[in-house]
């Protein structure tokens, strides 16, 4: 008798210790796995993702004013973020900001980032007002090129 | 008891206990890293199988700032701030057939300083003078906190006055805006 419950309670303590290294081994996983992925379907409103298909750099493009200035173009600093998306290389680039008729608001810049380091600035003196200006700019790196333009008014 | 609870350990397969190797790499420096800005993140491995599933912002991808797995690069994740941040990333991984999540951060998203932003043309509005001058007023007056106008389309020019009279960091725009302004700034944000 006594016997018979010594053998439930260690079986009882090796389903106990099954449980509890089972939880051990598993305390960083979830209870469920969505293989989906987080589409874009319903934040494309909120992240305004610009790329049509798998690109090769990241980059984003800003035109900011001193908060004193006048609101119309005529003095702005250029500010962008490029990336390349397949590993640590140098990118080249280059910045025309000209008018819809081609006409060069600001002289062209150009230069490289080196790996680790995302950013580009200058600043712009208008050397004419235009109603719009369209700002372009070109990264090249590892024989692969993406251009990026936006439009101001 | 305790010799059991011991040999089950042991017995337990290596791979239940295994994490892979991995890092976080921020691909935009401190500089880059401003409100509006998709960042960019990889997910770096060098044990094979690991595969991100999802990201987002803590907590629970806020009004503010958000995360999102990029669409087309596998190991790519991008984070969006609409204003200045300090968050944390809440990342999900699959490995050896099982969820695993990291949390990485924080991470600071910030203004350049002294600057505000000037909209770009793509921030529509049209070529009606109205939606014009309402942009300029956007531009000038709204960007600095409201990064991006297409949050704010549909706003009315009253639910804009009433922000105006009732939000304390909004107060200072009483004494500017007029009620044409208002009116501007609605036919602005009807197709920001």
């Amino acid at each position: 008798m006594k016997k018979r419950s010594q053998k439930r309670l260690m079986l009882i303590g090796f389903f106990v210790s099954i449980v509890v290294s089972t939880s051990i081994a598993f305390q960083n996983c979830g209870g469920s796995f969505p293989l989906t992925s987080s589409g874009l379907d319903s934040e494309e409103d909120f992240f305004g993702y610009p790329y049509k298909s798998a690109p090769d750099f990241y980059a984003s493009m800003n035109l900011f004013r001193q908060e004193e200035a006048a609101n119309n173009l005529s003095e702005f600093k250029f500010m962008a973020a490029a990336a390349p998306t397949w590993g640590e290389t140098s990118i080249q680039w280059e910045v025309k900001i000209q008018t819809e008729d081609g006409n060069t608001v600001c002289p062209t810049q150009s230069g490289t980032l080196s790996p680790g380091t995302s950013s580009i600035e200058f600043d712009c003196v208008s050397l004419l007002l235009a109603p719009k200006i369209i700002v372009q700019m070109t990264l090249s790196s590892s024989g692969r090129t993406q251009v990026f333009e936006q439009s101001y008014r | 008891m305790i010799v059991l609870v011991a040999l089950s350990l042991l017995l337990a397969p290596a791979s239940l206990l295994a994490q892979p190797s991995l890092s976080v790499e921020n691909l935009y420096d401190q500089k880059s890293r401003t409100p509006g800005v998709l960042i960019p993140f990889r997910l770096k491995s060098d044990t094979p199988g690991v595969s991100l599933l999802s990201a987002s912002a803590l907590p629970d991808n806020s009004v503010d700032c958000r995360a999102m797995r990029d669409p087309f690069l596998a190991d790519m994740f991008l984070l969006k701030c609409k204003s200045e941040s300090s968050v944390q990333l809440h990342i999900r991984f699959s490995y050896d057939g099982r969820l695993h999540t990291l949390n990485f951060g924080p991470v600071s998203v910030k203004s350049p300083d002294g600057l505000v932003l000037i909209p770009d043309d793509l921030s529509g509005g049209g070529d009606d003078p109205l939606a014009l001058a309402g942009r300029q007023l956007f531009g000038t007056y709204c960007v600095s906190c409201h990064s991006s106008p297409q949050q704010m389309s549909g706003r009315t020019s009253t639910q804009i006055k009433d922000a105006v009279n009732t939000k304390g960091e909004m107060a200072f725009l009483k004494s500017i805006l007029n009620s044409d302004d208002y009116t501007k700034l609605e036919v602005y944000l009807r197709n920001p």
